[in-house]
């Protein structure tokens, strides 16, 4: 008892039974699935000889990307907002960008339904100033998903994006400008590459989960607004477990393939993050 | 200002820097009094104070990162007290160095050039330059995290001169420093100051670098300049009992006032009696004395009125501590050379160096 006391590794052990039930072997499950009889692979060739599959991929991706760099346009300089603010100030931004992330993403969808209808409140109030006469179509549209999703994944950019503002040394902001720099160039050679690790970070966070989204295309999504989670969903539902195993199996390794990619980058900062 | 071996076109002599009763208050609380200071061109100037003194706050005033709360800061015959810091044209070396994590030794170097548009061939023909004044020509290309603390240091240096400002400030840059690479960078700093001609500001809190390294050494305490004078002035002529206490060792010994005439003063310290030439003061007045023990001697004598307490073995001398009739301790510093130690317990009678004692009323030097 004392030796395992001593080996704090037994503590994670209950996490690492639950992962292993109800984690790794469903993953296991699905990607022995995947591969069909006798390693045929037949699953594999059956999702994606169909166009839909090859299409539905591209449409995620690109979901993916635009969002990623929507949510990375807002979230920058709220996030730069926040740390250079004062106490209280940032104290309520975070909040609010905070307080949404609490709450179930099925009921914001829902509130963004509300929100983008026909009658719902944008377009009333449109309405209401003039700027349109007749309602515009927002909800059930491509504009819908981005909103809805940009909403949902913006605390996954700020977060990371204002911790690693807030680590940034003031000495090195007060060096620049001894060295000559204004306000601009202390922001673009100082801040800006200093704070990449969280943008970084964020914009992984924030591509891997758009890739897996599913609540909210589908809820405020249009019907050419297809994801590959709501593909996979339409195969589960006909029974397809085998097909729908190779399209997860395949989207896995998509994810796992950024992840990898992004993560040669970040470690760049290692070779500047021992300078401080 | 010598150009040294630094080449003559590119020397430029340092700037004089004028603080013109410049105070600076946190609210309530004064940080530094209206003060007023004239470092002249070339010159190198130490601020060296207790921790709080304001030696920071008055070297962020110069650099432009506090506002003063009054008074006119001068470099040159500019006012720059609005000049925003990137215009300053002030060289900079922090106790943290401060460099970019993310760029290479050169990139950091080359920034104040790239600040000011020099172009790319100017850039690395100047870093190549300060690299080689610093001595780290094969590092331009390893980032400021591959490199040792006293490497950085030197890259701090070297971005603090490339631009060739005339005044040059450094906030104890060598603290973070062990001691060898310490007093290796103080004469690598002396260096550059005497090749380059520029004026530069320091601030330590080390005794011994502001010693060695300064032309004149501003003393500062509670905000306020105890005494600015050359090293040796400021140990020898101590012109407040703090600087006296302050700067190296000294014996603080109270005194009453026997007989005083014009520029005689006889004082009757722990039984002895001794005469000081300085002004008059009230017969029964207090005075305060300092006096260095390398300067006081003593003879054993059975009839003295002090007392061996106890001798230490220094290596080149002995220190005693003695105990006067009075019951005040002093100490003495003797050459260890050829004499045998006066063993603790013996009478001595203590021989006052006159012409080497300070003294002090409430707080002033009376010389
Ligand atoms: N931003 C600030 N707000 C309030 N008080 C401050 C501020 N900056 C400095 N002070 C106070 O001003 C006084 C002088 O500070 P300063 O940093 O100049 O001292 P210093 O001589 O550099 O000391 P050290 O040797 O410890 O670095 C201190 O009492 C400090 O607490
Ligand atoms: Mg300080």
């Amino acid at each position: 008892m004392n030796r395992l006391l001593r080996d704090p590794a037994f503590l994670v052990l209950p996490l690492a039974l639950f992962l292993l039930v109800f984690y790794l072997l469903p993953v296991v499950q699905m990607l022995l699935r995947s591969t069909g009889a006798d390693w045929s692979f037949r699953p594999f060739v059956d999702a994606f000889s169909s166009e839909v599959t090859l299409k539905v991929f591209w449409l995620t991706a690109r979901i993916a990307v635009i969002v990623t760099v929507l949510t990375l346009a807002l979230a920058y300089p709220l996030a730069y907002f926040i740390a250079t603010t004062g106490e209280r100030t940032a104290m309520v931004l975070l909040a609010l960008v905070l307080v949404p992330f609490w709450t179930s993403i099925l009921i914001r969808s829902y509130a963004w339904m509300v929100l983008l209808g026909q009658n719902g409140v944008v377009n009333g109030f449109l309405r209401w100033t003039g700027v349109i006469d007749a309602p515009v179509r927002m909800l059930n549209t491509t504009f819908a998903v981005y909103v809805g999703m940009v909403h949902v994944l913006l605390p996954f950019m700020v977060l990371p994006i204002l911790s690693s503002l807030k680590a940034i040394d003031g000495r090195l902001v007060a060096a620049a400008e001894n060295l000559g720099a204004g306000p601009g160039a202390v922001f673009r050679h100082v801040i800006v590459p200093l704070s990449m690790p969280g943008v970084l970070a964020g914009s992984v966070l924030v591509f891997v989960l758009s890739l897996g989204f599913y609540i909210t295309p589908a809820l405020v999504g249009g019907p050419s607004d297809m994801t590959v989670s709501m593909l996979i969903a339409g195969e589960v539902d006909l029974y397809r477990w085998d097909v729908a195993s190779a399209i997860a199996t395949a989207l896995l390794i998509v994810t796992l393939v950024t992840l990898a990619l992004f993560g040669r980058v970040v470690s760049l900062e290692r070779i500047f993050g021992g300078a401080r | 200002m010598g150009a040294g071996d630094i080449g003559t076109t590119r020397s430029r002599a340092g700037s004089p820097v004028r603080f013109a009763g410049v105070s600076k208050s946190f609210g309530s609380f004064v940080a530094v009094h209206p003060l007023v200071l004239d470092v002249k061109e070339g010159e190198f100037m130490s601020f060296l104070g207790p921790s709080g003194s304001g030696k920071t706050t008055t070297l962020m005033m110069l650099a432009g990162f506090e506002e003063p709360t009054d008074g006119r800061i001068y470099i040159g015959h500019q006012d720059i007290t609005a000049v925003p810091p990137a215009r300053r044209n002030v060289g900079m070396v922090f106790q943290s160095y401060a460099l970019f994590p993310h760029m290479t030794v050169e990139q950091n170097i080359a920034f104040p050039l790239r600040m000011r548009g020099l172009s790319k061939a100017e850039q690395m023909r100047e870093v190549g330059r300060v690299l080689e004044i610093v001595g780290l020509e094969r590092f331009g290309r390893r980032f400021p995290g591959q490199l040792s603390g006293g490497q950085q240091q030197r890259v701090a240096l070297a971005r603090a001169i490339v631009f060739q400002p005339p005044v040059l400030l450094m906030d104890e840059p060598l603290s973070a420093l062990d001691k060898y690479l310490r007093s290796h960078l103080q004469s690598e700093i002396r260096r550059i100051h005497r090749d380059l001609g520029i004026t530069v500001v320091y601030v330590t809190h080390d005794q011994d670098e502001a010693m060695t390294m300064s032309d004149r050494i501003c003393v500062m305490r509670d905000g306020r300049i105890a005494q600015v004078d050359a090293p040796e002035a400021l140990y020898s002529r101590p012109q407040d009992e703090f600087v006296a206490g302050f700067l190296g060792e000294s014996n603080m010994l109270d005194a009453v006032v026997a007989f005083s005439a014009e520029r005689t003063l006889q004082l009757e310290i722990g039984g002895d009696r001794i005469v000081l030439p300085v002004a008059r003061q009230p017969a029964g007045g207090q005075v305060r004395l300092s006096v260095r023990p390398e300067h006081v001697a003593f003879h054993p004598d059975p009839a003295g009125g002090a007392t061996v307490a106890d001798v230490t073995y220094v290596g080149d001398h002995r220190r005693y501590d003695l105990r006067l009739a009075d019951g005040g301790m002093l100490i003495v510093k003797a050459q260890s050379t050829g004499a045998e130690p006066v063993p603790p317990g013996a009478r001595v009678t203590v021989d006052w160096p006159a012409a080497q004692i300070r003294a002090f009323s409430e707080g002033t030097a009376l010389q």
